[in-house]
């Protein structure tokens, strides 16, 4: 009997590597858009036409390739940006595996054009179905040329499993939109058939790609944050809260312009949104990370879709504390959003600025290019350094080739204005709200001179005319008329006070004279059993007493005695689906929602002036005033402009 | 019913029973106030069903009978009246009744009487006698300490036991406890005990007038009389088990210390002010001759008080919700007390100085 174990043919073998990389057009767009971006292109154009499966055409104006290295393009686990095991701990591109371009050869009737700058002669390659049919000289632009024609003309099980132009069409140009806003300073053009799908200008400004991808709508509604630290810079957009959407897909991560799904991001975000969306629904949020490349991991998931972080925890706070001050300093009233100074040109039709780049990522530090980029990977020639993408990587201060150890994370700097060009990322000027705010949340170190009636008030001056439904509070205000739920606006409030005050004390505990008994379930008793340490914290003194019972020696001081059993019963109720050990933070953060939400008024519950003025005084002072501590609006507002409209006034 | 009287006949009457006629009614009918000419008296009634006042006032009856008129209307119109012989006839064949006052003359809608709710009789075998000063003193320094959230309704009574021939009251919210001794006239023989709700206590003591001597307490299974002069409460009582209080009181103390009433009394009040906002702990430092008050408000500021003592036992510290503390220091009369601890999770007891017959208890606040 013959040998049955064979090693494969060539390709054969990239047909099957091709499986995990080449899923489908927008794969193949992908791979060839960040070879691009990887050689330094300011400018990439994309044609598609067939959706994708007959034609992809990317051009680039990047560094080009000379005839041998071409034709080792082609070549499996051929790569000129890693070279040694050890390059792999510090990722600074977007292609590192040497495996996209003969993959997407295997499945395709492929063809390669390209020149370096400083050569006259180009290379032309061409393959199909993995097979080299010519190499030759040819007359083309500096840069690269990659047309991709018949997509799986080869492998027609694949070609079956393709969508719908729609779907496909629709992916790819979801891709790029992505890539737009991960490379702000890269001109991208995308168009099928004779039809311009996206167009950014390339301009460095995170605001054009923005706009291109969520409209001028939803655009404006996007608040910019930007944050540096020593060894982090955030930028990005973040929605107004009552944009938040119940998928994730609205949100976009980018780590040194890689798109990632992040949960840990994911979770930072919602953590820097806690208490201004409801815990089931997602902010829309644009972020670009920049990172220490050797403390992101790109080698663990086979379309690089995730990455993982040394220090996670330390980024994790960072990112959320530079979303939380940045919403905190935002007036965030559903119904009123401030018409932004739209940016220069972007209405017009989008152009190409040509070589001349404004600021990208590494604007945001100072000396901007030389000590922050890496040299570029060897091999691939030297891009024209007036082209604008330099490796917009940040080294830690102290180089560390094996590990992240030496870098840490400071308090966000805030980066106050667009204009501010040239930034000292150590500088110590803080905007007092990041260190209120940071406290806030875990009650750490909020001080005396931040308390409530110290702070000015973060709404517009608000004049309340009346009730409506007795749960309502009309308000005439600078910009029209605002609407308050008197319930939503005190339970904010309260919510406030209370973490101050348990940040000071808290868990003291009114022993009782006579033990209150409570009966559990078996569920409940479990659970409490478990973590009666947790809620001795908060000021239970509980007893197990037999059976179901507990005894109550001591509650909370400040939690009335008519509330404790309902309380205690809600915590668990709350806890009943989750882990076994509860978390104490969650417990605290669930115990003084239902504090502020027993203290405070009800709907129905008439008010009279004084009681609504002070009300709003009292709201203008919270940190967050325009969500209640669940998320839902405090109060809205209904804008001049949209009344005259409503009039047909205007 | 038909009946000659003078303003101040009815004007007496109307405000004795008017404190038992609820604000906010669920029936219509206990917003009145019922009368009943009879014996040449005018009766007076009101109630909320959970307690029930009567007085009575002698007047000129003409023709018996009863009527029930607005409480509200009725006082109302009684304080206004002219210092003149007063004529009230019900308009027979209806609820009117007429008031005149020569030469004019008001009517008021009444309501059915039948509907009136009916207050049993008592049985006048087991009671009660004693002064009326001693109850009243009695009362004032006891129903404070009970609860006023009906979460467990026992804790909103006093409890009331004859012992050894006396009287105790009992009152405690769990977080504080008041027990108070009083000398009783006339004995009863066997040991007894209820749950009288503190709201009817401290309506029969505000109801006392100077010239009430005493007063007598009737007692059945479910409700307790309180007679005095022209006037009765009838109140039900609290079902239920009171905790057992001797239990609770501690037998001994490692720290005893006497200190001046007032001089403690204002320094507590002082840093109450700076309680924490929604807690009002004040800590307490128990020196070898000074005793340290300590509060700490982050918004409002801190307090810092000295004050002399004179202690017989260990050194100690103690958390206390200042009210409590506050609460017991309005009603003692000596003018100086003694406070006895054992360590900082223990209750503490405040006594006046050489008056065995009072007692106060005082659980702390477990700070971390
Ligand atoms: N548009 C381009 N311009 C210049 N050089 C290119 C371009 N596309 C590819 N190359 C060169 O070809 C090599 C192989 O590209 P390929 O995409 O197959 O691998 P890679 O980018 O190194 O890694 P990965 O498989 O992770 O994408 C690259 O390393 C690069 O040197
Ligand atoms: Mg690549």
């Amino acid at each position: 009997m013959a040998n049955r174990i064979r090693i494969l043919d060539p390709i054969t073998a990239n047909q099957i590597a091709a499986g995990e990389v080449v899923e489908r057009p927008a794969s193949v767009v992908k791979e060839l858009v960040e070879n691009a971006v990887d050689a330094g292109a300011s400018r990439i154009e994309i044609e598609v036409a067939g959706a994708g499966s007959d034609l992809i055409r990317v051009t680039d104006n990047g560094c080009g390739m000379n005839r041998e290295d071409a034709v080792l393009a082609l070549q499996r686990h051929a790569t000129s940006k890693i070279s040694a095991p050890a390059d792999l701990a510090k990722i600074g591109t977007l292609g590192f595996r040497g495996e996209a371009l003969p993959s997407i050869a295997s499945v395709s009737r492929l063809e390669l054009m390209t020149r370096e700058p400083h050569v006259l002669a180009g290379t032309r390659v061409k393959v199909a179905g993995g097979q080299v049919e010519a190499v030759e000289d040819a007359g083309c632009p500096a840069g690269t040329t990659v047309i991709v024609r018949d997509l799986f003309f080869n492998t027609p099980a694949r070609r079956k499993f393709l969508k719908s132009d729609a779907t496909e069409l629709g992916q790819i140009s979801d891709l790029l939109g992505r890539m737009a806003m991960a490379y702000p300073e890269i001109a991208f053009k995308l168009v099928h058939l004779t039809r311009v799908l996206l167009q950014t200008p390339g301009s460095g400004n995170l605001l054009d790609p923005v706009l291109q991808i969520f409209g001028k709508e939803l655009a404006r509604e996007m608040i910019p944050v930007k944050a540096a630290g020593e060894n982090i810079v955030v930028e990005g957009y973040l929605g107004r809260p009552h944009l938040a959407r119940s998928s994730r897909n609205y949100q976009s991560f980018f780590i040194n312009g890689r798109y990632v799904r992040s949960k840990v991001l994911t979770r930072a975000v919602a953590d820097g949104y806690h208490t201004l969306v409801p815990s089931n629904r997602y902010p829309m949020v644009v972020l670009n990370l920049a990172l220490p490349v050797n403390t992101v991991d790109v080698n663990v998931h086979p379309s690089k879709l995730e990455v993982r972080f040394t220090r996670e925890g330390e980024l994790a706070a960072f990112v959320t504390a530079a979303v939380r001050s940045t919403l905190a300093d935002t007036l965030l009233i559903p119904g009123l959003v401030p018409e932004r100074e739209a940016p220069p040109g972007w209405d017009s039709v989008p152009r190409y600025p040509g070589e001349q780049v404004e600021w990208g990522l590494q604007h945001l530090h100072p000396g901007g290019g030389s000590e922050l980029r890496e040299a570029p990977a060897p091999g691939m020639g030297s891009a024209d350094q007036s082209i604008g993408h330099e490796v917009r990587i940040p080294e830690p201060l102290e180089r560390s080739e094996t590990s992240g150890e030496t870098f840490t994370f400071e308090q966000p700097d805030l980066l106050p204005e667009i204009e501010s060009k040239v930034r000292e990322p150590a500088e110590a000027e803080q905007p007092e709200s990041v260190a209120a705010l940071a406290g806030m949340r875990a009650g750490e170190s909020t001080t005396t001179e931040s308390t409530a009636a110290n702070r000015t008030s973060k709404l517009p001056d608000l004049v309340p005319l009346g009730q409506i439904e007795l749960t309502y509070i009309a308000a005439r205000g600078p910009e029209g008329l605002y609407i308050l739920d008197q319930h939503a606006a005190h339970e904010r409030i309260n919510y406030e006070l209370l973490w101050e005050r348990a940040a000071r004390s808290g868990g003291e505990t009114q022993l009782l004279l006579e033990p209150l008994t409570l009966e559990l379930t078996n569920q409940e008793l479990e659970l409490l059993v478990e973590n009666i340490a947790l809620f001795r914290d908060l000021g239970f003194l509980l007893e197990f007493f037999g059976g179901n019972t507990f005894l109550l020696r001591g509650r909370p001081v400040d939690l009335a005695e008519s509330d404790v059993r309902t309380v205690i019963r809600d915590l668990l109720d709350m806890f009943m689906d989750g882990p076994r050990a509860i978390e104490p933070r969650k417990l605290r953060e669930e115990y003084i929602y239902m504090l502020a939400c027993k203290s405070s008024i009800k709907a129905r519950e008439s008010l009279n002036q004084a009681e609504m003025e002070h009300l709003i005084w009292q709201l203008g002072r919270t940190e967050n005033p325009f969500s209640c501590p669940h998320g839902r609006p405090t109060l809205i507002a209904i804008t001049s402009s949209e009344l005259a409209k409503r009039f047909q006034r205007i | 019913m038909k009946i000659l009287c003078t303003r101040d006949n009815l004007l007496n009457g109307v405000q004795m029973v008017q404190r038992a006629v609820p604000s906010k009614n669920a029936l219509p009918i206990l917003s009145g106030i019922l009368l009943k000419a009879q014996n040449n008296r005018l009766y007076f009634t009101g109630t909320d069903l959970e307690m029930g006042i009567f007085c009575s006032t002698p007047v000129q009856v003409i023709e018996e009978g009863s009527a029930v008129l607005q409480a509200r209307i009725f006082s109302d119109l009684v304080r206004h009246l002219p210092d003149t012989t007063i004529e009230m006839e019900l308009i027979p064949g209806t609820k009117t009744v007429s008031i005149r006052y020569n030469p004019s003359e008001t009517s008021i809608n009444g309501m059915d009487p039948e509907e009136f709710p009916v207050i049993p009789e008592l049985d006048d075998n087991l009671t009660i006698r004693l002064r009326t000063q001693i109850f009243k003193h009695m009362v004032k320094q006891t129903a404070f300490a009970a609860a006023l959230d009906e979460n467990r309704p026992i804790f909103t009574g006093v409890l009331l036991a004859i012992e050894n021939s006396q009287l105790r009251m009992v009152a405690t919210d769990t977080h504080r406890l008041a027990y108070k001794t009083g000398v009783i006239e006339s004995t009863f023989e066997t040991a007894w005990q209820a749950i009288v709700p503190a709201k009817a206590l401290v309506e029969v003591s505000r109801l006392i007038k100077e010239e009430d001597e005493s007063i007598t307490l009737v007692l059945t299974d479910n409700q307790v009389l309180f007679r005095f002069g022209d006037t009765s409460v009838v109140s039900r009582l609290i079902e239920g088990q009171f905790p057992n209080y001797k239990q609770v009181i501690p037998s001994s103390c490692k720290t005893k210390l006497r200190v001046g009433t007032k001089a403690f009394a204002e320094a507590v009040e002082r840093a109450s002010l700076l309680a924490r906002e929604g807690s009002n702990i004040i800590k307490l430092k128990i020196q070898d001759n000074v005793m340290v008050i300590t509060s700490n408000s982050p918004d409002l500021g801190k307090s810092y008080e000295e004050i002399d003592i004179e202690n017989q036992g260990e050194e100690t510290q103690i958390a206390f919700n200042s009210r409590y503390l506050s609460d017991v220091l309005k009603v003692i009369e000596t003018d100086e007390i003694l406070i006895e601890l054992t360590g900082s999770l223990s209750p503490g007891i405040i006594r006046p100085l050489e008056a065995e017959n009072y007692l106060y208890l005082i659980l702390p606040v477990r700070t971390n």
